[in-house]
């Protein structure tokens, strides 16, 4: 077994543990369930601990996949912020340039759709 | 990392930021100002990359800048141009599309020039990203009607399909050569069977954006349902970004003395591909009656022909012959562009003027549009190859690459494709010329008036007629193919 193929030991050792770790939760819910269940109640999803009312399936307005978008865009910005705020002072001038050269590009993004009236609901 | 290597690539984004948040506002002759500023800034990254020094140095291990590259970047920035003037009659005066329209274009263009240099498998795939993405959304723009709305989730789908094949295959090329660098590949790859598998992958990803046979199935449903504009965008522009740094990872990254099973590999499936795509092509395109499909399954056999360049460098170490094929594909792919971009124009302004693009709207199109059906039989005899326009000079360049290097069945084979072509592409030049129009067809209410798309049809069937003949378009090439 030479360094490389080496490396990929740990890899294996990861994807056994973690499947193991899913396994034994499974296990664990089901040796310490209750086996007799009485009302349909405990059997239904759980939906906030009140009774649902609807299916899951329902039409829901399409609006809602631009403010989706739009998160999604802010949030995954958010998260390359992190490793970056962590590194910035060695990093030096370079990587603030950088960083506001990518918060630039995001925010063509959110004023165009700001423009264009996408964020108001009717 | 060199920055002034980029500034034509940052002078296009920064023009299609400025045009996206310009185009929310509502001002007289929006479309136009928005289309002529996209112009403007296509031509001021032109000028930027012929005129600011520094801009031919070396950029770091993701990216090569040669005369190769460098041609294909003002290659794209140069087709581009009509395109922008043919979209303008896309889009009604109120829309508010033309300013997504010249922004995804734009970014596309970025993406596809980012592509043609790339020289790393990370920039490879990033710049295949960064132009497919805006692609779909350029297919869509005018999804009223169902076969649009199909052509777009088809091609999405399947597109994310294929780049995810080919960051697959980039990943098994990984694990045992070691390295994403072309030129550190070429000492890496030692044929193991994963190493084989990747390239496939690789191969694959590519071929699709590409339309080859057998990963073609997209191509004449979006041609069919997408806007004609966006159609021609859609069949040029991946094309040469595909071919150019297929062509660059073959010659740089593969070493054909390290491992024969890995060279065959790459030689055959690559032979295949191309001789799949030229027969397939030609004989699905006979049997076709709406012009669009005819133009995909055409845009297939024609990806046929410029992958014997490809051929010809996987099969020939010799530097000579491959600076011979690499010629082959720039002149094919040159000629090509303005081939495509004038028909789709043409089919544009007939889709307008007579309600649909099947053969029976085009019967009798030279007794109401002389100089509309002058400019599709230029650009048809052009695709058909036949001397002194551009297409001839293409296919001339490539076979000789491909006799030189000993590929004669492949050579005899894309002849014969030819001649079987001709069929087709003079069917539509007799429904044009020889048949009366058919009355059902014909919309005699709305007034033709001045169209773009018919300039730029104009325009770029009278370039066809005479690139050939320009001595210096042939200097450039044969510069350009040297420094491959």
């Amino acid at each position: 077994m030479n360094d490389y193929s080496f490396g990929y030991l740990f890899v294996g050792i990861f994807a056994l543990v973690g499947l193991a770790m899913g396994l034994i939760a499974f296990f664990l819910a089901f040796a310490l369930r209750p086996k007799r269940i009485d009302s349909d109640l405990a059997t239904t999803s759980y939906e906030c601990g009140i009774p649902p009312k609807t299916d899951s399936k329902i039409k829901f307005n399409i609006r809602y996949i631009v403010f989706a978008l739009i998160f999604v865009a802010f949030d995954v910005e958010a998260v390359f912020l992190y490793p970056w705020a962590v590194k910035v002072k060695e990093l030096g001038t370079y990587a603030i340039f950088e960083v506001t050269l990518f918060i630039a590009i995001l925010l063509v993004g959110y004023f165009y759709a700001w423009g264009r009236g996408l964020l108001k609901w009717d | 990392m060199n920055f002034a290597s980029f500034y034509p690539e940052m002078v296009l984004l920064v023009g299609a930021c400025i045009i996206l948040l310009l185009s929310v506002f509502k001002f007289a002759l929006r479309k136009y100002v928005l289309g002529l500023l996209a112009i403007l800034t296509v031509v001021i990254s032109f000028i930027v990359m012929q005129a600011v020094p520094g801009i031919r140095e070396p950029a770091g291990n993701l990216f090569v800048q040669n005369d190769f590259s460098n041609f294909a970047r003002g290659l794209l920035l140069v087709i581009s141009v009509p395109i922008l003037i043919s979209s303008l009659d896309m889009f009604n005066d109120a829309s508010k599309r033309q300013g997504e329209f010249v922004f995804l274009m734009l970014i596309s263009v970025t993406g596809l020039m980012l592509l043609v240099q790339s020289s790393h498998m990370l920039s490879l795939y990033l710049g295949i990203e960064l132009s497919s993405i805006p692609l779909y959304m350029l297919a869509g723009l005018k999804s009223h009607n169902p076969k649009s709305k199909e052509a777009v989730v088809k091609y999405f789908l399947l597109g994310a399909f294929a780049s995810a094949m080919t960051i697959y295959g980039i990943s098994l090329i990984y694990t045992t050569a070691g390295t994403f660098s072309f030129v550190e590949l070429f000492n890496n790859i030692k044929g193991t069977p994963l190493e084989m598998a990747g390239f496939i992958f690789v191969l694959a990803g590519l071929s699709f954006k590409i339309a080859a046979v057998p990963f073609h199935f997209w191509a004449p449903d979006v041609y069919e349902g997408s806007p004609p504009i966006s159609t021609a965008f859609i069949s040029v522009a991946p094309k040469i970004g595909a071919l150019i740094v297929l062509s660059r990872f073959i010659s740089m990254g593969i070493n054909p003395a390290a491992s024969d099973n890995f060279a065959n590999l790459v030689k055959w499936s690559i032979a295949a591909i191309s001789a799949l795509s030229m027969t397939y092509g030609n004989l699905t395109a006979i049997w076709q009656t709406e012009v669009k499909r005819i133009m995909a399954y055409s845009s297939i056999a024609q990806i046929g022909y410029m992958l014997i360049g490809i051929v010809v460098i996987a099969f020939s170490p010799e530097a000579v012959i491959r600076s011979e094929g690499a010629r082959g594909i720039l002149m094919y792919v040159t000629a090509y562009a303005l081939m495509n971009i004038a028909v789709f124009s043409v089919i544009k302004v007939v889709e307008a003027r007579r309600g649909g693009t099947t053969l029976n709207h085009f019967k009798g199109l030279s007794k109401t549009d002389p100089g509309l059906a002058l400019a599709m039989t230029v650009s048809l005899v052009s695709l058909l190859g036949i001397p002194f326009a551009a297409g001839f000079f293409g296919k001339l360049l490539i076979f000789t690459a491909g006799v030189s290097a000993g590929l004669y069945w492949l050579v005899v084979l894309a002849v014969i494709n030819s001649a079987i072509s001709a069929f087709y592409y003079f069917g539509i030049v007799k429904n044009m010329y020889f048949e009366a129009p058919d009355q059902e067809c014909l919309r005699t209410e709305t007034k033709p008036g001045f169209s773009f798309a018919y300039l730029v049809a104009v325009i770029c069937s009278v370039l066809t007629l005479v690139i050939g003949l320009l001595p210096w378009i042939y200097q450039l090439i044969a510069k350009a193919s040297e420094s491959l």
